[in-house]
């Protein structure tokens, strides 16, 4: 099962804001502190600068650190509440989920359903050598389901293109990087597939790593749309 | 419903005997109230938006044909805040995608075809002496040109025009930290179709209440052309729909102004994260398309209607099927509120729902197929004359054809999975409402220009205009279907990525994308033939006489000159329909509407 997610979670550890007692503590101690070096302020750090009789700022700057202040005190109680309401057991579902960012790869012949999100506008998950394309919505969850039946391999020997590969593109206009948001799709023979899998770390094993984890940012992360895969 | 006594029109006609009617210039051309010079107004208006509009995809079509390439032509319209070096920004290419999409449904098409024939032909064909209210019709026509104006002077702020595609889905609309069109560009794109819809709503109700009350003795409902039949349907489809966008809008003003949640949930954008929660995008979606959808009959719609005139007219035969024919244009009506779903199969939405508009997408199909093919019995053995605008007819009906039948693909969720948001639907589309519905705003261009200026278009201006605007805009569109087939998303600035993956792919498109955009330069520049041809006949074309169609509508019963109140005496009084061509025993090819009914004659 995939894990529970909440989009106040989203920290750069956290992009996909998965649901554990861990990752809410986190957001919490991100929404108190913000960064570490401060170029993002926390609650703490806005409210000491505001209320600071020394600090001159010009309007629009005070107005905006305000509303910063503002929004992220509403958010704060909100985490609260869901902190409150967490139930633990659920982690585990969270911690077993692989995280990968710059290629998808899929299992020849193995029926998947692809659950999507989004993060700031409406994108659409095109796979246009599958045949498949479902838009991805923010606030909801959209999926479907779709069984790839010619690997990489053998689509470049049919292509005759060596260099061919499958693709998953934006059809959705998102923004001024529309046309560049993709992803390249791996179908995998099995023996490549399991190949692959023992490479991968679990959330859990990144997340619950004691050095924070230098995440790479690529196109696709800061456009929003992501996926995440269930192993069962 | 039968005749109208004459009584009421009694002080009307006394209208027709003043001579001396104080008009000043404002009076005439600017401020005026008669169904005539509003109509030319509308249509004047249309066609500048409608040239801009162009200039715009030629502007985003040479970026797409040749990518990285610097071009003075860009330098030269946008300057180095939009074009450095000579190569389009990738935010304005969005831009003008949706500048262009915008100016074409609305004002070029809405405007052109409804706002125009709809003013100069229900009085005219009617036989009444003005609109319901010409007051309300001028306040129609001022608040579409408020409209373009506002629209126009959003291409030149800093920020640039809307940039969302002209759907305008939030929320990427919503938000200016997603793309800056949606700051101050988005306002005025909303505070433009606000005042469009308002005056869109203005004129529509002129409309039917003029259709429904103003009709001539013995004009009964059966007697109308075919075209009052088109333009009726479609005030109503406008009434009932465009409120609609205007609540759409008016929602999304909101989220973006007064910080609500109609459209927005559980957004992080530009590193931001925004409190909003519980809202839908889709909310937005069903909300406009519920316009969406209509909207486009009600282009298409007078489009048909004036179609039905000409070939008729030109064919010398009764139109077949007029029945059938009121039938499908009441149909088509009635089923385009109910498809509005079909533009949204890939949403996520439940695909039994999907089914259910499958269905009445494919039903919406029946009366569409029911038009062509009366429209192709009423050629069938005619005796045809090939003027300009029986071309543009006839293109119409052949362009209809060629669209429609991609529309039946893209009817089907299971196949618009894979074509979705690509070329092909682009093609669909531009060839439907670019091609079909824009042959027929020529095509009433060309065949009511001597009731609009007293004078004859050059015939042969007119045919080379049709040729070069055919195999122009063919050249443009067909090739669309391909690259769509081949998955090239839409709105897309350019094809690099297929670079990265399926090299032989985006060789193909490049060189298709060339072709494309040389046909849109040859058509384009096709337009200049029209354009000479219209405003030199304006005013140096030869005099027309009062009947140069030989037709039988109303309309070619007033004289030449234009005056107010249309005729100069009493209204017309109406005895048959208006489809008597080559009737058995008569003398004439034609019988004016207004003839008795001859000894031992029987009506149709």
């Amino acid at each position: 099962m995939l894990g529970k997610f909440d989009y106040k979670l989203t920290t750069q550890e956290n992009e996909l804001a998965l649901l554990t007692t861990a990752t809410i503590d986190s957001a919490i101690r991100y929404m108190e502190f913000g960064k570490a070096d401060s170029t993002v302020l926390g609650i703490k750090l806005l409210e000491s600068k505001l209320n600071n009789p020394k600090n001159i700022f010009i309007p629009e700057d005070r107005e905006k650190m305000e509303t910063d202040l503002d929004r992220k005190t509403r958010l704060l109680r909100l985490l609260y509440q869901i902190k409150a309401r967490h139930n633990s057991k659920l982690d585990a579902t969270a911690y077993d989920d692989i995280l990968q960012k710059d290629t998808l790869h899929l299992l020849k012949g193995k029926e998947y359903e692809i659950s999507f999100r989004a993060k700031d506008v409406i994108h659409s998950a095109y796979f246009p050598h599958l045949r498949a394309q479902i838009n991805t919505v923010p606030g909801q969850v959209t999926r479907l389901k779709v069984t790839p039946t010619i690997s990489t391999k053998e689509m470049r020997e049919r292509k005759k293109n060596p260099k061919f590969n499958y693709v998953l593109m934006c059809n959705k206009i998102c923004g001024s990087a529309h046309y560049k948001m993709k992803m390249i799709v791996v179908i995998d023979t099995p023996q490549q597939y399991y190949a692959w899998l023992k490479s991968k770390t679990t959330f859990k094993d990144d997340y619950l790593k004691p050095a924070a984890v230098a995440t790479d940012s690529t196109a696709t992360v800061s456009a929003g749309d992501s996926t995440s895969m269930a192993m069962n | 419903m039968s005749a109208i006594t004459h009584d009421t029109h009694g002080h009307h006609d006394a209208h027709g005997h003043h001579d001396h009617h104080e008009e000043t210039f404002i009076s005439k051309y600017i401020f005026s109230q008669d169904h005539k010079m509003i109509g030319k107004q509308f249509l004047i208006t249309a066609v500048f938006m409608g040239l801009v509009a162009m200039l715009l995809s030629l502007l985003f079509r040479i970026q797409l044909a040749w990518p990285g390439e610097s071009s003075d032509f860009l330098t030269l319209f946008l300057g180095e805040t939009w074009a450095p070096g000579g190569i389009l920004k990738e935010n304005m290419y969005l831009g003008l995608v949706t500048i262009h999409g915008t100016i074409m449904v609305f004002f070029l098409l809405t405007g052109g075809l409804s706002g125009t024939f709809s003013n100069i032909l229900i009085p005219l064909q009617l036989g009444a002496r003005d609109m319901a209210s010409g007051f309300l019709n001028m306040i129609s026509y001022w608040l579409f040109a408020a409209s373009s104006v506002i629209m126009l002077v959003s291409l030149f702020i800093e920020t640039g025009p809307a940039m969302a595609g002209w759907t305008i889905y939030p929320p990427l609309s919503a938000l200016p930290q997603a793309i800056e069109g949606s700051g101050l560009g988005m306002t005025l794109w909303l505070v433009s179709m606000t005042l469009f819809i308002a005056g869109s709503l203005v004129g529509s109700l002129n409309y039917i209440v003029t259709v429904l009350n103003l009709r001539t003795t013995g004009m009964s409902m059966t007697r109308m052309p075919l075209t009052i039949w088109a333009f009726f349907v479609t005030a109503i489809l406008g009434v009932l729909s465009f409120p609609v966008l205007l609540s759409a809008a008016v929602l999304l003003m909101m989220d973006r102004l007064a910080g609500t949640s109609f459209y927005l949930s559980d957004i992080i954008v530009g590193g931001e994260m925004l409190e909003n929660h519980g809202g839908s995008p889709l909310l937005y979606q069903h909300l406009f398309w519920f316009l969406g959808h209509p909207e486009v009959y009600i282009v298409l719609l007078p489009a048909l209607g004036l179609s039905s005139e000409i070939i008729s007219t030109n064919a010398r035969k009764p139109i077949f099927g007029y029945r059938a024919m009121i039938g499908s244009i009441l149909a088509i009506g009635f089923l385009s509120f109910i498809v509005w779903g079909h533009h949204m199969f890939v949403t996520g939405m439940n695909p039994f729902l999907g089914s259910v508009f499958v269905f009445t997408t494919l039903l919406i199909a029946i009366p569409s197929a029911v038009k062509v093919f009366n429209y192709l019995t009423t050629l069938w053995r005619g005796s045809i004359v090939f003027t300009p605008a029986m071309l543009f007819a006839i293109g119409l009906v052949s362009t209809f054809i060629t669209g429609g039948v991609t529309g039946i693909i893209l009817a089907d969720s299971a196949l618009d999975i894979a074509i979705h948001d690509t070329y092909f639907v682009v093609a669909h589309f531009h060839i439907v409402m670019g091609m079909s519905a824009v042959f027929g705003m020529f095509a009433g261009v060309y065949h009511w220009f001597p009731k609009m200026y007293g004078r004859m278009l050059n015939t042969r201006l007119g045919y080379a205009h049709f040729w070069v605007t055919l195999v122009g805009a063919y050249g443009v569109f067909f090739p669309m279907h391909f690259v769509g087939l081949a998955g090239a998303p839409r709105r897309y600035y350019d094809y690099s990525v297929y670079n990265e993956f399926d090299t032989e792919s985006y060789e193909m498109m490049l060189d298709l994308n060339v072709i494309i955009t040389v046909f849109a330069i040859i058509a384009a520049i096709g337009q200049i033939i029209f354009l000479f041809n219209f405003f030199y006949s304006i005013f140096r074309g030869p005099k027309a006489v009062q009947n140069p169609w030989r037709s039988n509508t109303l309309e070619w019963t007033t004289p030449v000159e234009h005056i107010h109140g249309n005729w100069p005496g009493a209204l017309p009084v109406v005895h048959r329909w208006p489809y008597d061509y080559s009737k058995p025993g008569a003398e004439e090819d034609f019988i004016l509407q207004t003839i008795p009914l001859a000894e031992g004659e029987e009506e149709h």
